[in-house]
């Protein structure tokens, strides 16, 4: 019960549910769930995810990122432009990683060192991404060995996916991060700059180790998107930038920053995941899913805004510890 | 050992906020700072600690020059202040606001549980085990302000400035930063202590250096002169010709106007009532946060609905919007956030409240301006063309097209030039006596009793730690009555339970 109580209080739990909840709905409409439709699922969502864990750590400082999309895009056509130029899959894919970084530095440089507004700044950057991406490959096309799809979909140890595994190793990076002093550091920075300062912390370096770290995420996105669709495509990412600031708000992301976890993002955006393939399979007409999809995430948005109404989460955790004494 | 100033000063663009300033302190020494609102304490304090750098001047420890480019160059060199705005971070908890300046760590991690020790042991000097693992949202202010001195002395200052952090306090907790900065004294630590609350200097201080006007005026031995004393030292002479003292009308009977009973004030969770009388002008005075602005936005709906009598009907206004509606303007003195539209010309940001909120239109822009005597090239020019005192005018001459019958002033002269001023003192003593009423924050006492010299019915009211300290009227408005209500000698801090009643 108690365990159950602390769950309940946490920020992510709204998404928490709301995944579950969707989850369920999903294996009602399937009739069941098969472990390969999970597999996919997860196959084709990770960039997502990725995603989430980069612009939540932005967020988290007080900042934001808009660019990541854009970043993503610029990585597959990278890649697939490598490749096809004749170059190995693994240097394709790590000079993909590398730009990837670049860009996340040079966002930071930019927000942290120049002062520049983030919202300001990755707009105008992931202008200059996207600008890149179709400089490179002005039309989509290209294609990759389809080893790297193979590599993607398989499994270093059998039954664990390489998606699972990067998501993982991003994870453990920032989990790390967090247990440093950097972490409590970008904690007071994202609550307040000016106090950060008069704190003495280095609020400057925080912002840039900060999104460098999101440059990596969306690297990684980048590598998971081409492996999934093996070709290129100079717009692939374009709408990935808000989809995941949404999984970050709905995963219980203050947007003011400070507050909040990747952990709470993941699961965000495992939810608008899950809520995008229902809205597929549901055979609503083409017309109208987008309205419906924006319509359920709005929803979203705004449960996971109210559990945080302290007088509201109360009322919910009464519910919750009824129900638990019953059973 | 010895911290030496010599000339620094420091100017924002024409404002001067210390000039010149000079004070050798000596280790052990603990050296009370004294001076008005304005007065360029809390600017030197910055100075000091890095926070903000000097325009000119020298700053030394030990002969050693100290110029820090940031607050965490200073820390390195153990020179920490704590400050009156605080520097808690409300989603950490107690221990991680403690040490964060400097966390402990072991393989890189950060050790939380020498974190924890170290904040435990400070904590128990201070008789606050209690708070441990409370996030800094959960706390009273006064418990803010006593984990900040926690924050401040687990760094090891060499120096260390305690600026206004004392007047949150309860007698209880005053009684421990005593124990605290007594100890830190044996240690040869040079303690800077800013504060208004005279009985407090005197028990803890050694020494005391009166600022007036951003100047140090002199540096006494703290028991050589009374409190008295002090307080002619802070005012000093008259600097700006303002004219006034003596020439108030004698207490005169008024008609009441607007009648609020109950006024929160929410940063002190205390109420106060308020009478406006027709053809008025109030002033209100006090140091700086002590529920001034408070008492204004209350009025105005800010902090939600509120009951009033207007005229002797019962009135209840709920936003700004109906505030409007019942004839109430609002002029802040923070142009850049509360009044202008940075984005919009003159006639604009003249006609806002007539056509956005009143939807009627202004028959002659131009007409008020000039009446305002506001100085232009044309009307349509982005409203930040023009000099701070201007874009004011503009502000005040948009509520008066609007034909306000109170008017709600904070501090709406600040930061504009002598000239400008008087206009605008010009301009609400004559909405005053078209039987309207003004009720005005101001920083500067000065200008409060030349304002209220002005109109046939006046009042200054003084506020400390959210409650009105004194109403003064007739001739008892002058500049040394203000501040010693400002200021009130032998202010004894309130037992926690009386301010817990004015909660409920």
């Amino acid at each position: 019960m108690i365990k159950g109580k602390k769950v309940v209080s946490q920020s992510f739990f709204p998404s928490l549910l709301l995944l579950v909840i969707f989850f369920a709905i999903m294996g009602v409409m399937n009739h069941g769930l098969t472990l390969s439709f999970v597999k996919s699922l997860i196959l084709t969502n990770t960039p997502a995810l990725c995603l989430a864990i980069g612009v939540t750590v932005t967020i988290l400082v007080g900042g934001t990122d808009i660019s990541l999309g854009s970043i993503v895009s610029l990585v597959n056509v990278v890649i697939i432009t490598l490749a096809g130029l004749g170059y190995s899959i693994t240097i394709s894919a790590l000079i993909g990683l590398l730009v990837a970084v670049i860009c996340g530095v040079f966002n930071g440089i930019v927000i942290g060192i120049m002062r520049v507004n983030p919202l300001l700044t990755t707009f105008a950057t992931s202008t200059i991404y996207a600008g890149i991406a179709l400089w490179i490959l002005p039309n989509p096309g290209g294609s990759i060995d389809y080893a790297f799809a193979k590599w993607y979909m398989g499994g270093l140890f059998g039954f664990i996916m390489t998606p699972v595994m990067l998501l993982i190793l991003l994870v453990f990076i920032w989990a790390g991060a967090i247990r440093t002093p950097f972490g409590l550091k970008a904690y007071a920075l994202g609550c307040n700059e000016k106090k950060a300062y008069a704190s003495g912390i280095n609020v400057n370096g925080i912002r840039v180790l900060v999104h460098t770290f999101a440059g990596l995420t969306a690297g990684v996105a980048g590598i998971c998107l081409t492996a999934t669709i093996c070709s290129g495509s100079p717009t692939v990412g374009a709408t990935m930038s808000l989809n995941s600031i949404a999984a970050a708000v709905i995963g219980g992301v203050s947007l003011n920053g400070g507050k909040g976890g990747i952990f709470g993002a993941i699961l965000g955006a495992g939810f608008l995941s899950i809520l995008s393939s229902i809205v597929v399979a549901a055979n609503f007409s083409s017309y109208s899913q987008s309205f419906i999809k924006g319509l359920i995430l709005l929803i979203g948005v705004i449960a996971s805004i109210l559990a945080g109404d302290k007088v509201l989460k109360d009322k919910i955790k009464g519910i919750f510890c009824k129900g638990g004494a019953k059973s | 050992m010895s911290l030496e100033i010599k000339n620094v000063s420091k100017h924002y663009g024409a404002v001067i906020a210390i000039k010149e300033a000079n004070m050798v302190v000596n280790s052990g020494e603990v050296r009370a700072i004294l001076g008005g609102n304005g007065s360029g304490k809390s600017t030197l304090a910055k100075v000091i600690s890095g926070l903000v750098g000097s325009n000119s001047g020298e700053i030394s420890f030990d002969g050693v020059p100290l110029d820090f480019s940031s607050p965490k160059d200073a820390k390195k060199h153990q020179v920490i202040m704590t400050s009156q705005e605080l520097s808690l971070f409300k989603n950490l908890t107690v221990e991680e606001n403690i040490c964060i300046c400097n966390l402990p760590t072991k393989n890189m991690m950060t050790n939380r549980k020498q974190m924890k020790e170290r904040a435990k042991d400070i904590l128990k000097r201070m008789q606050l085990e209690s708070l441990m693992g409370k996030l800094v949202s959960e706390l009273a202010p006064n418990q803010q302000y006593m984990v900040e001195l926690a924050k401040a002395i687990v760094q090891e200052p060499r120096i260390l400035i305690i600026d206004e952090i004392t007047s949150a306090l309860y007698r209880e907790d005053v009684e421990i930063v005593d124990e605290i900065v007594s100890e830190l004294k044996q240690k040869g630590c040079i303690i800077l202590f800013i504060s208004h609350r005279m009985a407090e200097l005197y028990a803890m201080c050694d020494s005391v250096t009166i600022m007036r006007n951003g100047e140090t005026v002199g540096t006494y031995p703290i028991m050589d002169k009374t409190e008295d004393e002090y307080l002619s030292l802070m005012i000093g002479s008259k600097i700006e010709s303002y004219h006034g003292e003596g020439k108030h009308q004698e207490k005169s009977k008024r008609d009441i106007f607007m009648r609020a009973n109950h006024i929160p004030i929410p940063s002190y969770h205390t109420y106060e009532m308020l009478e406006i009388g027709k053809g008025e002008i109030i002033g209100i005075a006090g140091l700086q946060g002590h529920g001034q602005t408070d008492l204004l936005q209350a009025l105005y709906g800010g902090f939600g609905k509120i009951n009033i009598e207007l005229d002797g009907k019962k009135v209840t206004v709920k936003n700004a919007k109906e505030a409007v509606s019942h004839g109430f303007a609002y002029i802040s003195g923070d142009r850049e956030r509360d009044g202008t539209f940075s984005e919009r010309n003159l006639t604009e940001n003249l006609s806002a409240v007539q056509e956005l909120v009143k939807h009627k239109k202004i028959p002659n822009a131009k007409k008020v301006l000039d009446e305002l005597h506001v100085k232009y090239d044309n009307q349509n020019e982005l409203i930040t063309s023009l000099s701070g005192g201007n874009q004011q005018k503009i502000v005040v001459g948009r509520w008066l097209t609007a034909s306000p019958r109170i008017i709600f002033a904070d501090d709406p002269t600040k930061g504009i030039d002598v000239n400008a001023r008087t206009d605008l003192h010009k301009e609400f003593a004559k909405i005053a006596n078209n039987g309207n009423a003004v009720v005005m924050i101001s920083s500067d006492d000065d200008e409060l009793v030349s304002i209220t010299s002005m109109v046939k019915t006046s009042k200054v009211i003084v506020m400390y730690e959210g409650h009105i300290s004194a109403i003064l009227e007739g001739n008892d408005i002058n500049r040394e009555n203000i501040f010693a209500a400002a200021m009130p000698i032998n202010a004894i801090p309130e037992e926690k339970g009386a301010r817990e009643d004015d909660k409920r």
